[in-house]
């Protein structure tokens, strides 16, 4: 249970993806999603992040050390993450038409890149992760934290974007100050 | 060319792009490390996909671009880590978020629809905000946060540093700062053209 909790606060809270490693703000900066939008783009990059951890953890942790090409562990995760977005293409295309145009909107090749390599990465950095089943969990719970972050700014953007605001100070300088406060606020969770 | 620089959606798609390497730029070294690692990964890949582009369509060449850019990093950091082993080891995970940087830098759609002096040009541009973006906050980040410059102790025996702006929330902050003054100086100008007209 102990494990779980730390695993959790750690993807969550403490090392948020967003907050703590500046990754995806791409997407929390866009002004324009819905509420349906955001939850659509944050369950493909989820997926994307379950799978390509699920593929690469076992990959880089059991074989390449066999092989001593540890060197080669983020072209590997690269490969997969490709793998994973060309096979999502290909498989929508054929199958389901109306998600294969929202991921040709989407552009998951260069928005979702970062985030699922960033969150692969950090599996084999993150002093959270033991094994298999911690990677696994650790990569939902992040998503989790990516899709709470970004629900935070999506709830601001009216004030973000106010006319009472200053023009130079007006959408990402504001969006970059308050995400500066709350990654403060997130990090007072530390040791807990 | 300099008018690109006075827009500000593309000057933040820029300041987007590089934004995840301010986490671990806290001082002007790792800075200019890490904008050397994604200049070449930039560089390197436009040109190399540009090549290519006959056998590249618009859906392939992001991934291609990404592929490129992984590998030219890698190699680049195997190089820079001959010189600089403990740097480039605190740089993490990070080396490899530069090839994504890289490629989010300058679009893949622009790098097969132009011609070889426009994607000179482009890159050029690019690569020179992305790293001066870079440096000039991994030295402000330094100066505050370390109370040195360039690893040459400037005041921290007198004054407190304020070491919150090493951390990532304080590259937020730097970034953000840098970003109004960015937009303040932008204004002016648009005032003063207006002015004059």
């Amino acid at each position: 249970m102990s494990i779980f909790l730390s695993v959790v606060a750690a993807a969550v809270l403490t090392d948020n993806i967003m907050l703590s490693s500046l990754l995806g703000f791409e997407q929390a900066t866009d002004k324009s999603p819905s509420f349906t939008e955001i939850l659509k783009r944050c369950g493909i990059t989820a997926v994307l992040v379950f799978l390509s951890s699920a593929v690469s953890y076992p990959v880089i942790k059991w074989v390449l050390p066999l092989l001593g090409l540890e060197v080669l562990t983020g072209l590997i995760c690269v490969l997969v993450i490709c793998g994973l977005i060309f096979a999502a293409f290909t498989l929508t295309k054929l199958f389901l038409p109306a998600v294969y145009g929202f991921l040709n909107g989407y552009k998951a090749v260069t928005t979702c890149s970062a985030l699922v390599l960033g969150i692969c990465l950090k599996l084999f950095s993150s002093s959270a992760v033991s094994d298999y089943a911690t990677a696994l969990l650790y990569a939902v719970f992040s998503m989790i934290g990516f899709l709470l972050v970004s629900l935070i700014f999506w709830s601001l953007r009216g004030v973000l974007n106010s006319e009472e605001l200053p023009r130079s100070l007006r959408g990402l300088p504001v969006t970059l100050l308050v995400a500066a406060l709350i990654s403060m606020a997130f990090q007072g969770f530390t040791g807990v | 060319m300099l008018d690109l620089l006075r827009e500000k959606q593309l000057y933040e798609n820029w300041v987007l792009a590089v934004l995840p390497l301010v986490a671990v730029s806290a001082s002007v070294k790792t800075g200019l490390l890490i904008s050397v690692i994604t200049v070449l990964a930039l560089i390197i890949s436009s040109l190399a996909v540009f090549a290519l582009k006959a056998l590249l369509t618009e859906k392939t060449a992001p991934f291609a671009r990404l592929i490129i850019s992984v590998g030219v990093v890698g190699i680049s950091a195997t190089l820079l880590g001959i010189f600089f082993k403990e740097d480039i080891a605190a740089l993490g995970i990070y080396v490899n978020i530069a090839a994504v940087s890289a490629v989010l830098l300058v679009r893949s759609d622009f790098v097969i629809s132009a011609d070889l002096s426009g994607l000179i040009s482009g890159c050029g541009l690019s690569a020179a905000v992305g790293s001066a973006f870079l440096i000039v906050s991994s030295l402000i980040r330094e100066f505050f946060g370390n109370g040195s410059l360039l690893g040459f102790d400037i005041y921290s025996k007198y004054l407190t540093p304020i070491a919150f702006l090493k951390t990532p929330a304080g590259g937020l902050l730097t970034t953000a700062v840098l970003l109004t003054v960015y937009c303040l100086s932008v204004g002016k100008n648009k005032k003063r053209k207006e002015e004059q007209k």
